[in-house]
Order: C-alpha cells, then structure tokens, then sequence
C-alpha cells in the first residue's frame, strides 16, 4: 500500500523541476507512460524556482551552443503550445570582459557561437553605450552581444507544464522524498519513496542540487556538487535595460524583468553548505551592491527588496550529466546542469526522454554522458567553463 | 545586527541582541480595499502634527483594537462610524456616542466604493440581513495589531502561528528568550495580545479563531461585482488567488509565486497575514499547514548605496 496513485510505473522521475518535468513531457508524448514524478519540496522549491531567467546560446563549446539554441527555439514557441505566458523576451546577452585573458575567452566564445551559425558580435568598448547607454565602460575592454539570447520568467514555465502533465495523466507526487531504487540483475525494479514502493523500469535523477544525495541513496555515486549562490531583486523601475548583462571578472550578471525589477547575483564561494540550507549573507548583499555600481553608479538610490539564494548542481568539467547509468539499467543521470538547467532543458530533456525510452541518444557521449565519471582515469577532456552567478 | 543609516551602513556586534519591534496595524480584505481614503489607524494618525485636522469628514472606523478609541481622541467628530465585526466594549461606545458617531457593531466590511476616493461602504450584519449602505469619506482600519516579526523569521528562531490574531509570534520562554541563543524578543512583537473589544476571542489558541470565522462568513456571500484587490503592492485580485487554488496549487509558497502575491514593496506584510487564514479556510488545513513566507532580507527596502556600504569586516561574518 502507498499514498501514490498507482503501484506501478513506466517511468519515475525524482525531481519536479524544469529538467524532470520536461523529460515527462517528452516522455508521454512519445507514447512512453504511465509516468510519475516524486519531489520533495513544494513545486518550484528547488532552482527552477530560484534562478536569474537568463537564457544564453554563449558558450565556448559548439555542443553546448546547440542545445542552447534549440532550447531558445523551443522558448520561442513555448508560451503557444502551453498556453501560459513565461514572457519570453530576446533582450540578448552583452558580456563584458575586463582583462586581456577575458577578452580573449569571450573573443573565442564569439568564433564559436558564430560558427554555429549564431550572429554574435564582438563590440569594442565605444559600441556598449549602444547596446546599454547606461554602462560606465571604464575598466571594459571588450564586449560581446548576441540578440537572439533572452530572459523569462520561470514560474510560469513550471505552471504550464505542471498543469499540461496533469492533463496528460502523470502523477505528480509533491512533499515524497525519494529514498532509493530496488534493482534486481543489475536492472531497476522499483523506486522507494517516503509514501512508498512503486514498480518501475526506469528511474530518472532529475533532483538538481540533491542529484548526488539521491544517486549516493541508489549507490551509484556521481561526482556531482551541489554550490549555493546568491540573488536579489530590486524595486521596479521603468523599463530601460534591454539585454542581461554580465560580466566575467565576477561573474556579475543582471537583467531588467518584464515587471521592471533588477534581478541578478554574482560569484561568491561559500563554504559546502548542506543543501537544506539555503540562507543570504550580507556578504552578498554589500558585494552585488559594489558590483552593479561600478557598471551603473545611478542606480545608488535603487532599493534592493530581497534577495534568496539556491543551489547549482556542478559536475568536475562543466557539462551536465545526461544518459543512461551503465552501472544499473533503467537508471537515467539527468542533472549536473551547473545553474544553467533552465536555459537548457528543452533540448536536454528530449535527449533525457530518448535515453528513458532507449533509444539512441543525440547528443555527444563522452562529453555529457556518466561513463565520462566512471573511467579510471578522467581528466583531459573538454570543459565547459563558461558558467556565471 | 546591520543597520542603514542615512544613506550608509552599520554593523552591530553583540552577544545578546533584544528585538523590541513592535507591532503594525493589520490589513484586512474586503472588495474596495484598494480605493483611496482606505488606510490604516498608524496612517491616520500619521497625518500632519499632532492637532493637525483630519484628512477626511466622514470617515468609518472599522474596529474596536487599542487604536480605535485613540483615533476618536484625536480626530473626533470627523469620524461619521464606528462599526466592528464584533461587540463594542461600554468604554468606546460612550467615547463614540459623545461625539455623535454612530455605531455598527456585529458587522462584517463588505464592500467600498468611489471614484477618485472612498464615498460609500456596505456593512453585512453578522449572522445575516440586508446590506447597510454608509456615505463616508475614509475607511480606517483598527481592527488587530500585528507584530513586525521579520528579523526573527530571518534569524530562524522558532516561530508560532496565533489564531486568533493570525500572525506568526516567535516562541519564547518567561523572559522572552527565543530558540536562537542570545537573541530574545519583548513587547508586542513577542506576546499576542487580545485586548478586550478586538475581534471577539476566548477560544483556545488551536481551534480556528475570530479572524477565521469572520473570513468563513464573509467569503460565504454572494461576491460583489467588480475587482476585489488582495495585494495592493502587485494589484493581485482575489480571484487570481482562487484560480491558483482551483489550478491545483496549494501552501501560501506556490500561491505567492503563482500570483505575485507579496513580492511587492511591503514583502507581504500587508497581504500574507489574510492570505494565511484564506486559504487555510480554501485548503481546509490550518494557516501553520498553509505554510509561512520565508522572509528575505533586507528587513526594509535598502538601497544599493547603502548595501555597498556596508563593513567588509561584517561581509566575512556569518549572517547574524
């Protein structure tokens, strides 16, 4: 007996953020149910409900340029299919690079984005006034802008498929915690839950910053960390910024949200903090202040009316971990995405969906796949660096 | 402790820190809540000098908290009402009578309206019969007090949900010691008080107290037309709250996210008190079960300048 609605899955999938609700999607629409997902916290808890918005197609790997930019389309058409306004805005993202080994990364980031047939443009420190004519430029020098990147906003994003899941028939089970899998002959057999046991093929870690905790439960460690990072927002004021902002040196990033308000954070290395904790620090506080002056120091008198913090889940080399676990069959790795889940999901979890139902996955093996942690020797590869906040 | 400062920060270091924030006038939802000339008692009061006139002629007081008779003392004969959802104490009601103002009590606020400001209001009796219709100017609100609780909340002392008044109070011992050690709290942010003539008590602290039942009963009406403002800072209506509830979203969490509902200026502190005992009335669980808003700092808006001003040395600091 559990307090699920059924004894029996498809597919279950710990975690109800954008990752594991998407890969849902995707899932029934391929004919792949019945699916339940499990989360132990209230919807939008964990980071779908705690991050930035910010949707980049800016990275140093072409792997990573494109599943951004197929999840940028997928935004584009999102607020349609759904039915729910996630006011999806191309503003772009205006990097701003402060040091010769910046402008070099950014310079490289721009050859690569271009390649992919994105029109990222390098500006020299005269053109940022054009993009941003509030930026204080001393300091800059140089810049990168691609149009076509963009913010939303994340609630509406879950609501809409937390609602078109209903619609479809999948158990969305809010406030059970996940606490481990029954695998028989190296294959899963059943997923175990604070309201119980359910039969099931296939299980998915989708929990984001519990993603580690959840896959040690199953003992099938995975490298991944989870780092908690800080945010805030301002008072609203009338519309004047139209791309996120950021800046490598601090990994300061900022946009201007369809209500107005300044909404951003920065890099700032807090000690391992267990996931339970999600507290804000003065720390934060004075050095976001700093940060968003010395680019804008006519925002002094701005009032700032709250700030929270979440968790990115950070694998060792940057990439998320996608795709079937080779150590138990049926067991999908579906995090690791380093704060940037939100901007890739749409395209990560139709390749989440294609490993859930075994097929063959479109995406790059030894760059997003687990078999990369589990070698004897990693290290060497790729890496995907470009991560801010 | 960091404290702004005209402009600038401070930071306090202590090994006891006693919160003694008192305590705010409460809001309460009623369709035309959101109409000039409604205000609090704190923001009648805080017009002009202390013998400067009143800001309105014929106003209505709704309420017989501690702040109801003080507002008779100062503005007197500008008030046309007094109506409450309760009984009014003997002291109040020769208070008002002296000064010619009528009296309503047993009285649910159903609705105000006008354009560009408050002129009518509608009073539903209690237990039923027809609407009462009142020509007034202003509505102030002296109904409950509750406490400014928000550096508690942040320093994570163990917090207590109060029936009666609906509002969190920190759990503290005889000497207002809270759970966090060195940090206690006194006064009227510490310790519920029910003074004599605020919305009807007596019933124990578990079971669904006054504020509950005047919500039940003034929710079970017919709805009166037009938009019934719930979040005055987000302009979120009421029936945004309920078709989140109806959508399937539950705990004052996912209802604040879903409608906006306290992200405004205030951070809720107007709204997420009602909001509480709404949807623990919507949700059929307690307003503990509904949940509490984690509150972020700041405390107040701060301004950039200031947060920038802040010490380093505090910077390096746990957040105290």
């Amino acid at each position: 007996v559990t307090g699920l609605p059924r004894t029996e899955y498809r597919v279950a999938i710990v975690g109800a953020g954008i990752v594991g609700l998407f890969t849902a999607l995707h899932v029934v629409q391929a004919g792949g149910g019945p699916v339940l997902i499990v989360d132990r916290g209230y919807l939008s808890s964990g980071a779908s409900g705690r991050n930035g918005g910010g949707v980049r197609q800016q990275w140093e790997t072409p792997e990573t340029v494109r599943l951004a930019r197929e999840s940028v389309q997928a935004y584009r058409r999102f607020s349609k299919e759904l039915g729910y306004n996630i006011w999806f805005r191309q503003g772009g993202y205006l990097f701003l690079a402060t040091t010769e080994r910046e402008a070099a990364q950014i310079d490289q980031v721009q050859k690569t984005v271009h390649a992919e047939g994105l029109p990222a443009r390098v500006l020299t420190v005269e053109q940022v006034p054009e993009i941003v004519p509030q930026i204080e430029t001393a300091g800059i020098r140089l810049a990168t802008y691609l149009p076509s990147d963009g913010t939303l906003y994340p609630f509406p994003a879950i609501w809409a498929l937390y609602e078109e899941l209903g619609r479809r028939g999948v158990d969305i089970a809010l406030g059970v915690e996940a606490l481990g899998i029954r695998s028989d002959a190296g294959r899963v057999t059943a997923l175990r839950t604070s309201a119980g046991e359910v039969k099931t093929t296939a299980v998915v870690n989708a929990a984001g910053g519990w993603s580690a905790e959840f896959a040690q439960r199953c003992e099938l460690p995975i490298p991944n960390r989870p780092t908690r990072h800080e945010i805030l927002a301002t008072e609203p004021l009338k519309p004047f910024l139209t791309p996120m902002v950021v800046r490598l040196s601090d990994g300061l990033y900022f946009s201007q949200t369809m209500r107005g308000e300044l909404v951003g954070g920065l890099t700032l290395h807090h000690p391992d903090a267990p996931p339970s904790s999600m507290p804000s620090s003065p720390e934060f506080l004075r050095a976001m202040a700093r940060a968003l002056l010395s680019l804008m120091p006519q925002l002094a008198r701005l009032n700032v009316l709250r700030a929270w913090s979440g968790f990115y889940d950070d694998t060792p080399d940057g990439f998320p971990l996608i795709g079937a676990d080779p150590r138990v069959e049926g067991f999908v790795q579906a995090n690791g995405f380093g704060g940037h889940g939100f901007m890739l999901a749409p395209a990560s979890s139709r390749r989440i969906a294609q490993a859930v139902l075994g097929e063959p996955v479109d995406l790059e093996p030894a760059l997003f796949g687990p078999a990369r942690f589990l070698g004897a020797t990693p290290g060497g590869r790729t890496a995907e660096r470009l991560q801010l906040g | 402790l960091a404290v702004p400062l005209r402009g600038a920060a401070i930071e306090y270091r202590a090994r006891e820190v006693v919160v003694a924030t008192g305590g705010y006038d409460a809001n309460l939802w009623f369709k035309g809540g959101d109409t000039p000339g409604v205000m609090t008692a704190e923001g009648a009061l805080s017009f002009g000098g202390s013998d400067a006139a009143a800001p309105f002629r014929k106003g209505l007081i709704f309420g017989t908290g501690p702040q109801a008779s003080r507002l008779l003392a100062r503005y007197g004969a500008a008030f046309d009402a007094l109506a409450a959802p309760g009984a009014i104490a003997p002291e109040l009601v020769a208070q008002a009578s002296a000064l010619g103002v009528n009296l309503y009590p047993r009285s649910l606020l159903y609705e105000c309206h006008g354009n560009p400001s408050v002129r009518t209001v509608r009073l539903a009796p209690r237990g039923g019969g027809p609407l009462l219709p009142l020509s007034v100017d202003a509505v102030v609100l002296a109904h409950r007090r509750l406490p400014n609780v928000q550096l508690l909340f942040q320093s994570g002392a163990r917090m207590q949900f109060d029936r009666p008044s609906g509002a969190y109070y920190p759990a503290v011992d005889a000497v207002g010691q809270t759970s966090i050690r060195g940090l206690s709290a006194v006064g009227s942010c510490a310790l519920p008080a029910h003074p004599e003539g605020t919305l009807p008590g007596g019933a124990p602290e578990d079971s669904p107290g006054p504020l509950e039942g005047y919500y039940r009963e003034l929710f079970a009406k017919p709805r009166p037309k037009g938009k019934f403002v719930v979040c005055t800072c987000e302009d979120v209506l009421l029936t945004e709250v309920e078709d989140a509830h109806k959508r399937g979203y539950r705990g004052i969490e996912v209802i604040k996210r879903h409608t906006g509902l306290g992200t405004g200026l205030c951070q809720g502190r107007y709204c997420v008190p009602e909001a509480l005992t709404f949807l623990s009335i919507l949700e059929r669980r307690t307003p503990a079960e509904v949940g509490y808003l984690t509150q972020r700092p700041p405390v107040v808006p701060v301004s950039l300048g200031a947060l920038a001003a802040l010490p380093a040395a505090m910077a390096e600091g746990e957040a105290t």
